[in-house]
C-alpha cells in the first residue's frame, strides 16, 4: 500500500512538472490597490509599462501575489480569457511570460481584448498596448525571423466592473486568428536552449581534399598535455575546409584553481591603495595578510571587487609578512569621491587611501581551455601527402633562394611571402640556412633528419589574418601544430574563426593558401611570381615489361623545349606481388633519388645549383622481384608529382 | 544430482564427436570474357581479362585516366584468344581506359574500366 502510494505521488508529481515547455506559458496575478481601490501609488489603470511594473512589484505594501505558476496558454486561463487560477472580484493584474517560436519570416499582428489596461511586449518591445478602463480592442505589429525564440509578456488589469484579457495573433503567412499556444503560434515557458555554434574556417590549398580531414576538441590538462572532451566525436572538413565543432565543445564550468576576493564595507582598513604610478598605468594594491585563509596562495588571487568601484582582474605583484599586493591596470586615476562608500568606508591618507572592507574568497569558476585537433591521418597517408606536398622545385626554390646569385648563381629574390621563410626552415632554429637545405635533400634521398612522420611535425595552423601579414622579418614565430585555441567565454554562442593551413617545408606554396600580402608589402622587392603551366610541358614515355623473373619499368625522358633541372614521380606498386631492388639513372651528374616508402617508389633528380638539365637522354629504370605474378598490368602505376626548370616554374608533365 | 545427470549425459553425447574441419575453397579467379566487347566493366584484383589478337607480336596494354598514362605494360602475344590478368592494389578505385595498342602504338580496342579492390 505504501508503495502504491509513493508510485502515486511520483506519477502525479512527474505529470506535473511534464507540463512545462511547449504550449505553456508562466503568469504571476498580483491583488493590486490594497483590493480597495486605494490608489496611492499608482492609478487606477495602468497608463504605462512602468504603472503595470508597479502593479505587479510585489515589494510594494499596496501589491500582493495572489497566483503564480503555469497555465495552457490556449485556454481560457492563458490567452483565452487572461484568468488563471487565484483571480477573482476586482483591482488585480496579471502578467504572462514566456517564449514565442516565429515559424516563418514576416509580420506578426498582435490582438488584445481586454477591460480594463493590457499591453503586450515581444524581445522587449512595446507592440500593442490598451492603456485605459473598460473594454478595448488594439492591434500591434512586429517583423520577426524565422525559426527563432522571442521573450514575450502579456499583461492586463482589472480596476472594477468587466474582467477579461484576450490575446491572439494573425500572419498572412498562416490562416486564421489563433491564440498563442496554437501550433502555427509555438509558446514556451522553458528557456530556448541555443545551440552553441562554432565554426572553424581552415583555409587549405585547393591541391590538398580538405574533406580527408576530421578534428576533435580536447581540454587542457598541462602545458604539455590534452585530453579529449567526452562529449566529442570526429568530424570531418567540409569541402570548403570548414567545421562547425559546437558539439564537440564542453560549456560546463569548472574550478579553475584562481579566486576572487569580494570587500563589503567593515570596521576595519583590511585594503589600501596606494598612489597612481601613471607610468606604467596601474594602481598598486596592499590587501592585509590577515584577511586570508590559512595557506592561501596568493598567487592565485586574480579578480577582486572592491566596493562599487571595481570589478575585474587583478595581477599578483609581491607579499611580505604583512602585505599581498597586487596590480589593478586603469588607464587614468580613479575619482573616489564618486563611490557611495566614500565617506563612510574610505580615508584619504598620505599617498595613499585605506578602505573599511571585509574581504571573502572565492573559487572561480570557468570554461575548460579548448583546442580543436585534427586527428592524425594513417602513416601511409601521411607519406603520400607529404610526398606530394615537399618536392624538387619546393627544394630547388630553396636551394635558389638561400645562394642570392652567389658563387652557386641562383636568384636570392624567389620568395614572394613571409610563409615561405617560415615553411623553409624544416630545422625550426628560426633561421633559413644551408642545414635547412640538406635536410630537404636528405628527405628527398629518403633520409630521416627532417621529421615527417607524424602531423603535428610539418601541419602549421595560423591565424588567417596573421598568415596574410607575416613579412621576411618577422617570420619565425609560426612553428607547427596540429591544435588550435578555442578562446571560449561563457557569453558567446556563435564563433566564427578562420585559420589557414600550410606545410613545413611548402617553400613553393603548391598546397599552401596563397597569402593576400606580397612581400611588397613589407619593402621587400621580389621576382615576379612564375605561375605553374597547366598545358603538357615535357613528356615521360613509362613502360614495364616482365623479364624473367623481374618486373623492369622503365621511364625515359623528353623535355620537349624545357631546360629541366628538377623531376619527381611517385611509383605506387603491389607490394604483396613485388619487392623492390633497385633504380638505375642514365644521368650521374646531378642529384638522383630513389626511396622506397613502402607502398610506393619516390624517385626523380634535382639540379639544386641549376647547372645541369635533364635531357632526352635521360631514363630511369626500376627493377622489383615478382612473386607469383603471371602478367604485370597495374601491379605498378605511375603519378607525376612534380617538375621544375631552370627559372624554377613547375612543369606540367605528360605520361605516354 | 540431476544437473550432475545432464552434465555426464552432455559429455557422453559430444566428448568423443570428430573435429570437422573446414576448408576454405580456393577463389577461383574471375575471367571476364571479351573485355574490350564490354562498355564498362568493373575490375577486381587479379581478374582475367579475355580478348582477342589479331596476329603473332608485342603488344601493350596500358590504363589511362584523362589521357595520361597511369599502368601499362609491354606483352609479347599470339593470333587468337589472350588471357591476361589484371591487379589493382597499385591503383585508386576510380574510372579509367583501357586500352590495347600494338607495337606501333596504333590503338585496337579501348575500353572503359572502374577499379574495385
Amino acid at each position: 500500500m505504501k508503495k502504491l502510494f509513493t508510485i502515486l505521488v511520483l506519477l502525479i508529481t512527474t505529470i506535473g512538472y511534464s507540463q512545462s515547455g511547449n504550449g505553456y506559458v508562466n503568469y504571476k496575478a498580483v491583488k493590486t490597490h490594497s483590493g480597495t481601490g486605494d490608489t496611492s501609488a499608482y492609478g487606477p489603470h495602468a497608463l504605462s509599462t512602468a504603472d503595470f511594473d508597479k502593479m505587479l512589484d510585489t515589494s510594494l505594501p499596496q501589491n500582493t501575489l495572489i497566483g503564480e505558476g503555469e497555465v495552457d496558454a490556449d485556454t481560457s486561463a492563458g490567452f483565452a480569457g487572461g484568468n488563471p487560477p487565484g483571480v477573482s472580484g476586482d483591482f488585480y493584474a496579471v502578467e504572462f511570460t514566456g517564449w514565442f517560436f516565429a515559424k516563418a519570416s514576416g509580420q506578426y499582428t498582435f490582438y488584445l481584448y481586454s477591460d480594463d489596461s493590457s499591453e503586450v511586449l515581444v524581445n522587449g518591445q512595446l507592440v500593442s498596448y490598451s492603456y485605459t478602463g473598460g473594454s478595448r480592442r488594439v492591434s500591434g505589429k512586429i517583423t520577426l525571423e524565422a525559426n527563432t525564440w522571442y521573450p514575450f509578456k502579456m499583461r492586463w488589469q482589472e480596476y472594477t466592473g468587466g474582467a477579461y484579457g484576450y490575446l491572439q495573433m494573425y500572419s498572412s503567412m498562416f490562416n486564421g486568428f489563433y491564440y498563442p499556444g496554437h501550433a502555427d503560434y509555438p509558446v514556451s515557458n522553458l528557456p530556448p536552449v541555443i545551440p552553441l555554434v562554432y565554426n572553424v574556417n581552415y583555409n587549405i590549398n585547393q591541391n590538398i581534399d580538405a574533406t580527408t580531414f576530421s578534428v576533435n576538441t580536447h581540454y587542457k590538462i598541462s602545458e604539455q598535455e590534452t585530453s579529449q572532451n567526452s562529449n566529442s566525436s570526429s568530424k570531418s572538413l567540409g569541402s570548403n575546409g570548414s567545421v562547425d565543432i559546437g558539439t564537440q565543445i564542453d560549456e560546463t564550468l569548472y574550478v579553475n584553481g584562481t579566486k576572487k576576493a569580494t570587500t563589503v564595507g567593515g570596521s576595519t582598513e583590511w585594503v589600501i591603495i596606494y598612489g597612481y604610478d601613471a607610468t606604467n598605468q596601474r594602481y598598486r594594491i596592499g590587501i592585509d595578510k590577515r584577511e586570508f585563509p590559512s595557506g592561501f596562495d596568493f598567487t592565485q588571487l586574480t579578480e577582486l571587487q572592491l566596493f562599487d568601484i571595481y570589478d575585474g582582474p587583478i595581477e599578483y605583484k609581491s607579499d611580505d609578512s604583512a602585505w599581498a599586493e597586487y596590480y589593478w591596470y586603469r588607464d587614468t586615476n580613479y575619482p573616489w569621491s564618486t563611490s557611495s562608500y566614500y565617506n563612510t568606508y574610505m580615508r584619504s591618507g598620505n599617498g595613499f587611501m585605506a578602505f573599511k572592507a571585509e574581504v571573502s574568497f572565492e573559487d572561480i569558476e570557468s570554461i575548460r581551455e579548448q583546442y580543436v585537433i585534427f586527428n592524425s591521418p594513417t602513416t601511409q597517408e601521411l607519406e603520400t601527402l607529404v610526398s606530394e606536398i615537399i618536392t624538387v622545385s619546393d627544394i630547388y626554390t630553396a636551394f635558389q633562394q638561400l645562394s642570392g646569385g652567389g658563387l652557386m648563381g641562383g636568384f636570392g629574390d624567389e620568395y614572394n611571402y613571409g610563409i615561405q621563410y617560415s615553411n623553409s626552415d624544416v630545422n625550426r632554429d628560426g633561421q633559413f640556412t644551408d642545414d635547412d637545405t640538406f635536410m630537404m635533400l636528405d628527405w628527398l634521398n629518403g633520409g630521416s633528419l627532417f621529421d615527417t612522420s607524424y602531423l603535428a611535425a610539418v601541419m602549421k595552423l595560423i591565424k588567417t589574418d596573421d598568415y596574410n601579414s607575416i613579412s621576411s622579418t618577422s617570420w619565425n614565430n609560426h612553428t607547427t601544430r596540429t591544435m588550435y585555441p578555442l578562446n571560449l567565454n561563457t557569453t558567446d554562442e556563435n564563433y566564427d574563426i578562420n585559420v589557414s593551413v600550410s606545410w613545413l617545408g611548402d617553400v613553393n606554396l603548391s598546397h599552401s593558401p596563397t597569402p593576400t600580402n606580397n612581400l611588397s608589402v613589407t619593402g621587400k622587392s621580389f621576382r615576379p611570381t612564375l605561375t605553374k603551366k597547366t598545358e603538357g610541358d615535357i613528356e615521360i614515355e613509362f613502360n614495364t615489361e616482365i623479364i624473367g623473373e623481374n618486373l623492369v619499368v622503365t621511364l625515359n625522358l623528353n623535355p620537349l623545349n624545357e631546360q629541366v633541372v628538377g623531376t619527381q614521380f611517385k611509383i605506387n606498386y603491389d607490394s604483396s606481388k613485388l619487392t623492390y631492388v633497385t633504380t638505375e639513372f642514365t644521368n650521374n651528374k646531378l642529384n638522383n633519388f630513389h626511396t622506397n616508402r613502402g607502398s610506393f617508389i619516390s624517385l626523380g633528380s634535382i639540379s639544386t645549383d641549376g647547372m645541369v638539365t635533364l635531357d632526352s637522354t635521360t631514363q630511369y629504370t626500376l627493377t622489383f622481384k615478382t612473386k607469383e605474378v603471371k602478367s604485370g598490368l597495374g601491379l605498378v602505376s605511375i603519378k607525376p608529382i612534380d617538375a621544375v626548370n631552370k627559372e624554377g616554374t613547375q612543369l606540367k608533365m605528360i605520361i605516354k | 544430482m540431476k544437473k550432475l545427470y545432464y552434465i555426464f549425459i552432455f559429455l557422453f553425447l559430444f566428448s568423443c564427436t570428430q573435429d570437422e574441419i573446414e576448408v576454405a575453397p580456393q577463389p577461383q579467379p574471375i575471367i571476364v570474357s571479351s573485355i574490350f566487347d564490354s562498355e564498362q566493366t568493373v575490375v577486381t584484383n587479379e581478374m582475367l581479362l579475355e580478348f582477342d589478337l589479331p596476329q603473332d607480336g608485342i603488344y601493350y596494354l596500358i590504363i589511362s585516366k584523362d589521357e595520361s598514362v597511369v599502368s601499362k605494360e609491354k606483352f609479347t602475344g599470339i593470333l587468337g584468344n589472350h588471357t591476361h590478368t589484371i591487379y589493382t592494389k597499385s591503383l585508386l578505385d576510380e574510372n579509367y581506359t583501357l586500352i590495347l595498342q600494338n607495337e606501333s602504338n596504333l590503338e585496337l580496342q579501348k575500353t572503359f574500366i572502374v577499379i574495385q579492390k
